[in-house]
This record gives C-alpha cells, structure tokens and sequence, in this order.
C-alpha cells in the first residue's frame, strides 16, 4: 500500500500533514461552492477531517480516500444546509451525487490534482509558479524574489514540465 | 458501474479530452482545457491551510509527541539514557496514542491477582476473570474482560457502602449505577454506596480516571487529602500512600478541597497537594492519562519510574546502589505483557543491568 494511505490509516503526522498540503484548500472551496460561505466552509473541513481521524475508518489507496473525503464533505454541507447545523455525520451513503453536483465533484479534482502537483515543486519553483498564477510578469517575479529574470524562466520551465509529466500531459495552459 | 469507478472514469476520459454525453461534463471539459485554470487554482490560495492544521493538531492532541522531543533535547545532560528509551518508540508512538480514538484498549491482565469486592456485612467477592454475574445483597455486577458495570439496587434497604479493590497488576473500567465511569488502576480502592441518592459520594485510595455523567446531583470524589466535587467532566486522581496527591481536569470544571483550602480547576490544569497547600499548574494532560489508554508514560527518577511500575507489574524493585534511584528516565510505551520487556528497554540505556527472581527485580 502507498505510504501515504498507510500513514493515514495509521494516524501518521507527516500523512495527515501531507493531507493538509494537498486536499485542504480544494475541499474548501468545493464546500463553499454548496455553503456560499468561506467561513463555514472551513469549519465543516476541519469537523469532517477530525471525525475521520478520530473514526476508525481505514481507505484501500488513495482513490477510495479522495471520493470519500469529497461525499464527506457534500454530505455535511448538504446536511449543515438542511439542518442549519445539527449533526457533521461522516456516512458516506447519505446522498447520491446529483448530476450538476457529480460534474462540479470532477472539476475540483481535477484542478486539485494540478494543486497538489504544485504543492509538491521545490520552494522557488513554487513560489514562481504561485506569482504566475497571481498574473505576475517574469520581470516582477524576478524583482520580487531577487534573481535573475534567465533564473525565472528557467525555474518556470522546469516547474511546467515536472506539472506536465506529473499531471500525464494534460494541458495546463494557465501558465505563460 | 460503482461511483468510485464512474468518478474515476469520467476524470480520465476529461483528461483524455473525450467526448463527453452528459451536458454539465461537457461544461467541465472545456473548462479544463480553455486554459485558465488560475481562477480556480486562486481560489484555493484563499484558505490558511497551515492554520487550519495547527488547529488540527490542537483538536488531535498531537502536540504531545514533539514536546517529549524537546524535552529529549533540553536534558541533554541525560542523552545517552533518553536516547535510548526514546528512539524506539518515536516510530510507533503515533499508533500507540488511541487516545481520540473512541476504541476501549484492550489492556492485559499482568498478575495473577484478581479483583475484590467486599461488601458492607464484611463478606469478600473475588471476581474472576471470565464473564459472568454477581447478584448478591445490595451488589449486582456484570463483569465482562477488564470491565464491571454495576446496576443500582431496590430503594427499601438500608444504604450500604461496598468496596472494589483492584490489585497490583490489574486495571479495569467501572461503570457505576448512575452511568459514570471510573477507569481504576492497580491497587486501587473505591468505595461506593449501593445506590446513589441526593448526591454521588464516593471514595478512593490510589489512581482512577473519571467520566462523570451529569444528571443534576453533585459527583464527589473523597480521598486521603481532601475532596473533589464536580458536576459532570472528567478528571484523573491520583492519590497513592506516600505520594504527592494530585487532580489534573481533561474537561469541564472541578473544584478540590482539602483542610485548609479550595481550589477550582479549569481543563488542562492540574492541582498538586503539597505540605505548603495546594499548587496548580498547566500540565500535558496525556501524561496523566496515559495509563488508561494501555500505555506507560514515564518522566522522573528511576525511583518514581519503577514505584509505579512495582504497581503495573506487582513486583518488588531493589536497587544494589542508591546511586541508581537518580538517574533520570523519559519515555512512553505500551504496557507490556512482561515486566522483562519493560526492563529490557529501560537497560538498553546501558545505564544498569538488572536481574529478575520470582517478582523481584533487583537493578544493578
């Protein structure tokens, strides 16, 4: 088994750490998306992912604990809507994904998978990749992180590649 | 075609830029590859994911592992011994700490001794170790592994005051008639009424955990030293003959009277009682509460180490030079079966050797 999943099964630190880097942001957002709240968002991700930590849920591999956090979190949001707050379940069987809701499940994945890739760049790399998306030039990224406008473009270069290799030559065009 | 595989599938095939049969998918593949995926990825730049983690941790319990590092490091005096006992649980250490998790730790029975129940005409129970039920006046137990619940008697009977007594060696988790639960650790004493009335008063002389269930009557807790009363929460006493007293709150509040003073506590907070009064410090709770999970947690002189564990055990611990009484130990570990595996890590500091006879154990 990955070592990742094993170190969730296991209440690992540097797994649930990792957990963090990669899944938090884009479960938040994809909470908002039903909550319309960033506030309430956080605080149903946070809810969620202590009630599995605590739970004894185990998950296969990495697939199985990516669907199940997002129909965790649907299922909580659609619950905390209805309710207005009463219970944060974790059952994952509650509610079947509508179509519109299934659609907007394959979206956040798929611009969390590039997430997660950029999460994993070496620190200037990402950094780089960061201001870019930020819609900064080559030249301010330059100024702002004090080297080279040839080091930028290097650096970015490499960083596109390793995200093209890593995310299997899907086009990522959000770059310059 | 399961949900897990339809989700998988349909990602792929996005990613594959196919083309797609349902409308909003459709939607969702031109969007990947319009090319401007830095609206959705800033999106997600928006949340604090390093705070949101540390509240995790907070919520997790999980700072306890780094501060027994650090202290590792302060003592640097002490490496060679700390070292020693902490490298080989650091790795495991993480597995070990269920304390969220809302399993029972299935804590071994490491002496042959068994509990008792003596009632108030004097007669003693012992209670074995299989399932089974007592039913005798004014006590009815279900006893079930290391658990006994005990259910209330019949009100037109005089009151009477039982005893459980828990050896050396033994830990076991009482329920009482009105829902509490008392985590009691060995040789250890709680003296109960056989129903509770107005109030919940009851009496210990060792170690136990509480969980009291609030059902509007107070919940005390007398010991040698003074009394704790409290509503319903959960604290540890601990309070072994010849042994500081001490109370340390996990939640909800308490408050500990002894002669002279009173004190109230708040959760994370622990009161020691000493000969100048009663002292309250912020502690890590864990390590109070640590025996209750299955595990031994240790950060003292030998001495203090192994006098509990002469409890765990039920062994006699002589030292062939006092010098030893001081050398300072930190660590944590399951409970295991033997004390021979305990000493076996405790000597891989190379700090002494030791000899085990019968139930002594002699450090040299």
């Amino acid at each position: 088994m990955e070592e990742f999943i094993e170190g969730i099964n296991k209440r690992e630190e540097k797994s649930w750490g990792n957990l963090f880097d990669f899944y938090y942001a884009p479960l938040c957002a994809y909470a908002e998306k039903f909550l319309r709240s960033h506030d309430i968002a956080e605080d149903i991700v946070q809810e969620t992912l202590i009630k599995i930590w605590t739970s004894s849920n185990l998950f296969d591999n990495k697939r199985h604990l990516t669907l199940y956090l997002y129909k965790a979190i649907y299922n909580n949001s659609i619950c905390y809507l209805r309710s207005n707050r009463e219970s944060a379940e974790i059952t994952s069987n509650l509610e079947e994904l509508s179509e519109t809701d299934f659609a907007a499940t394959v979206k956040e994945e798929l611009f969390r998978r590039l997430y997660e890739e950029i999460q994993k760049l070496p620190e200037q790399r990402r950094k780089i990749i960061l201001m870019s998306i930020d819609g900064k030039s080559g030249k301010e990224i330059a100024e702002l992180l004090q080297i080279s406008l040839n080091t930028v473009k290097v650096q970015k270069f490499k960083a596109v590649g390793t995200l093209k290799r890593n995310t299997k030559n899907t086009p990522i065009l959000f770059l310059l | 075609m399961s949900e897990e595989t339809r989700f998988y599938t349909t990602l792929q095939s996005i990613i594959n830029d196919e083309e797609q049969s349902v409308k909003q998918l459709e939607e969702v593949r031109e969007l990947y590859h319009r090319g401007d995926a830095s609206t959705d990825l800033k999106r997600y730049y928006a949340y604090d994911k390093e705070k949101a983690y540390r509240m995790f941790q907070r919520s997790t319990h999980r700072t306890n592992q780094r501060k027994v590092v650090s202290r590792v490091l302060y003592v640097a005096a002490a490496a060679a011994i700390l070292l020693g006992i902490i490298i080989p649980f650091l790795g495991k250490q993480e597995i070990l700490t269920p304390s969220t998790i809302s399993q029972l730790p299935v804590i071994p029975a490491l002496s042959d001794s068994l509990p008792r129940i003596k009632l108030a005409n004097g007669d003693i129970i012992e209670i074995s170790d299989t399932c089974s039920t007592i039913c005798v006046e004014g006590v009815r137990a279900t006893i079930n592994n290391n658990t006994i619940q005990l259910s209330g008697s019949s009100e037109n009977t005089a009151l009477q005051i039982n005893e459980i007594i828990i050896p050396r060696g033994r830990q076991y988790r009482i329920t009482l008639s009105d829902g509490t639960s008392v985590w009691m650790n060995s040789e250890s004493t709680l003296r109960f009424p056989d129903r509770f009335t107005k109030s919940r008063d009851v009496q210990l002389k060792g170690q136990a955990f509480f969980e009291v269930v609030k059902d509007g009557r107070p919940f005390s807790v007398t010991c040698s030293v003074g009394t704790i009363s409290v509503l319903g929460t959960s604290f540890d006493v601990k309070n072994y003959e010849g042994e500081t007293t001490q109370v340390t709150l996990i939640t909800g509040k308490v408050t500990f009277k002894d002669t002279h003073n009173e004190v109230t506590l708040q959760p994370g907070e622990q009161a020691c009682q000493t000969d100048d009064g009663i002292k309250i410090s912020i502690v890590d709770t864990h390590r109070y509460t640590a025996w209750k999970e299955g595990l031994i947690y240790f950060d003292d002189n030998l001495e203090n180490v192994m006098r509990n564990i002469e409890r765990i055990y039920d062994v006699k611990v002589v030292y062939s030079c006092d010098s030893y009484k001081k050398l300072r130990f930190i660590g944590e570990c399951s409970r295991f079966q033997t004390i021979d595996e305990f000493m076996k890590l405790l000597s891989l500091t190379q700090e002494f050797n030791y000899e085990i006879n019968g139930n002594t154990v002699k450090i040299e």
